[in-house]
């Protein structure tokens, strides 16, 4: 049994980071449809090699996101929320602005200037 | 310890397994064994000899071998680990390591001497002899029991190796003073066996220190904590 | 019902030349640690006391509810252990040791067994002075695995295994996760395994545990930073494990990250250019160096 998870530990993103994005995804083009159970934590562990300690954490992150909802005694399921879609969009928008963001920091850019840079691009 | 006795079936376990491992072995000595018996028992003096001088080595032979295979190998060849991961302690082991190698020697050599003693009285040889044949093969048993303590407290081939050098040196010296004692050579050549004090008292002597030797392995031995 | 797979408490030995000092170790059922440290830090000394194979000078040892080395007969029923200095006997088929192995442990699972021979691409009849290094390691977690032992027990089990081979046993032992009911410590000096598996870290070095964190936090506190220095100062900031200077360019690593690490860091005169999480090895290296 496979969840069609690829990790990858020369990522630098962290494992569990990697597991909220990609079942995020997964939901977000709709593979995984609303109300679909979850693999259980330790299934999930076992499937990707990786420790029960990480798949809880982005279990955890993946509910605080709305994206599951876990219920007492029954597991996590894919959240049914009419605006999940929308919702995940938004929250990927920010992301990608945090990106942009650590660039400009690189860039030695001053607050003011990321602004306008933003500007620019939206004319 | 007290587990000692409680964890019987482990120790007939470990008894097994190093039969299964002796067996093969055993069974080339014994081949061998019958051989040289055989030629003992074509009972003219040239033959008697040559299978007298065979005899001797091959008993020290498998006590050699089943004290560095079984013991010092064990260590050596890093068995051990994979043993004592086993529900066992190491007393249970240690224990279980005495016993199978007194069973796995003490039997071939009792079976060598008693066919031994059987071709004396079966043939024209003079059972004289008797008494030097089994004083002789009591010495060699003893002497194993002076390496196989030393194998199993140090597990190590250099002590192990040197104990058998030195006992299987004086064995020569133990003959040359066996056959010097009149008490000995002048009954060699009788028709029968015939045990006097002399005879007697080294016999009894020879077995007492080879009980000792093994007591004092099993004491020592159950004092030791750390095996690995 | 005990809920630790295992607990050490306040345990030293004492030898010539190394001291293992005051180890207080414990790891909740269901759960799988990983023990890292150099060769000589003490991982080998800690697991045999663990399985009652040396008797601490001091302190007390627990494993599933069995004290050690007083009950390890019990113990060992349901512990199963696996070293990298473990060798079966060569002159024995694989067949002869799972045989062995069945008759001492009524749990030893046949189907099982010959399951994993398939999947390590083991012969069973084959003598164990003809296999290879790797094959051996296989043949002795196999021994192990059939049995689906409580508390598992693993003395480097990857070291000296090829890639593909190493796969396979992380592949096996990701298996366990499966049931909450067992656990594993497994040590080893390649912490890209333990990274991936361990839900606890235990660092040891020279005989003393440095950390024993679950894993999650553990990697998230550390951080690196790669900063510009402006003034000529040997400015020093809280919370850093080591800053090396450059030129104008300093490396910072800190064991406190936080969110706005990187905030008192330009208040420390700290121009961040970068921040990088860091892996298991890099966080051993600047831990191990730290502590000496």
């Amino acid at each position: 049994m496979s969840y069609g998870l690829f990790l990858s530990t020369v990522d630098k993103k962290p494992m569990y980071l990697q597991i909220v994005e990609q079942i995020t995804s997964k939901v977000l083009i709709g593979d995984w449809p609303a109300d679909m159970p979850l693999p259980s934590i330790r299934e999930l562990a076992a499937d990707t090699q990786v420790s029960v300690i990480t798949v809880k954490r982005a279990y955890l992150e993946l509910e605080r996101a709305g994206v599951i909802v876990t219920q007492q005694g029954k597991g996590s399921f894919v959240s049914a929320r009419a605006d999940l879609n929308q919702e995940l969009k938004k929250q990927e928008l920010e992301q990608q602005v945090d990106v942009a963001i650590e660039l400009a920091r690189q860039l030695q850019l001053s607050d003011d200037e990321f602004v306008q840079v933003v500007q620019q691009r939206l004319r | 310890m007290t587990t000692a006795l409680t964890n019987l079936q482990m120790i007939k376990r470990l008894v097994i397994k190093d039969w299964e491992l002796a067996k093969k072995t055993i069974a080339a000595y014994m081949i061998a064994g019958i051989f040289t018996v055989g030629l003992m028992g074509m009972a003219t003096t040239y033959t008697f000899n040559i299978g007298a001088i065979l005899m001797i080595t091959l008993l020290i032979v498998i006590g050699a071998r089943s004290a560095i295979e079984l013991v010092v190998n064990e260590k050596k060849d890093q068995t051990l680990p994979f043993i004592l991961s086993l529900p066992v302690t190491v007393q249970d082991y240690a224990l279980a390591k005495l016993l199978s190698n007194l069973v796995l020697y003490f039997v071939p050599w009792f079976i060598l001497l008693v066919s031994m003693l059987v071709v004396i009285v079966s043939t024209p040889i003079y059972n004289g002899v008797i008494p030097l044949v089994v004083l002789v093969s009591m010495y060699i048993l003893m002497a194993y029991c002076f390496y196989l303590g030393t194998a199993l407290l140090s597990y190590s081939e250099g002590y192990t190796v040197a104990v058998m050098i030195v006992t299987n040196l004086l064995l020569n010296g133990f003959i040359i003073g066996l056959m010097w004692m009149p008490q000995i050579n002048q009954t060699m050549e009788a028709a029968s066996a015939s045990w006097n004090p002399t005879s007697l008292l080294i016999l009894a002597a020879l077995i007492a220190i080879s009980l000792a030797a093994l007591l004092l392995t099993a004491y020592l031995q159950k004092r030791k904590t750390s095996f690995l | 019902m005990q809920q630790f797979a295992f607990e050490m408490q306040d345990v030293s030995i004492r030898y010539p030349h190394f001291t293992l000092d005051n180890l207080n170790l414990s790891l909740p059922k269901g759960q799988v640690m990983g023990l890292v440290g150099v060769n000589g830090a003490g991982k080998s000394t800690t697991i045999r006391i663990l399985m009652g194979l040396i008797k601490p000078d001091s302190g007390q040892v627990k494993a599933l509810g069995y004290d050690l080395p007083k009950q390890q007969v019990a113990a060992k029923y349901e512990i199963g252990f696996a070293s990298d200095d473990m060798r079966l006997y060569k002159t024995q088929t694989l067949q002869w040791h799972m045989d062995f192995i069945r008759s001492i442990y009524p749990a030893f699972d046949t189907a099982y067994a010959a399951d994993l021979l398939k999947r390590f691409d083991l012969l069973a009849e084959q003598k164990i002075k003809g296999l290879s290094h790797g094959q051996r390691v296989k043949a002795c977690l196999l021994l192990v695995l059939a049995r689906r032992p409580k508390l598992l027990v693993l003395d480097e089990p990857t070291t000296g295994l090829d890639p593909v081979a190493r796969e396979e046993v992380i592949s096996e032992l990701a298996d366990i996760l499966l049931d909450d009911e067992r656990s594993v410590l497994f040590s080893s000096h390649n912490t890209h395994d333990i990274e991936k598996l361990s839900d606890h870290i235990a660092f040891l070095d020279r005989g003393k545990l440095l950390t024993l964190q679950d894993k999650e936090s553990y990697l998230e506190s550390w951080g690196r930073f790669r900063c510009q220095v402006t003034m000529d100062n040997s400015a020093h900031v809280a919370g850093a494990v080591s800053i090396k200077r450059k030129g104008q360019i300093a490396e910072v690593i800190t064991d406190q990250w936080t969110q706005d690490y990187a905030t008192q860091l330009q208040a420390a005169g700290f121009h961040v250019l970068e921040q990088h999480r860091m892996s298991l090895e890099e966080i051993f290296v600047a831990n191990v160096k730290r502590s000496r």
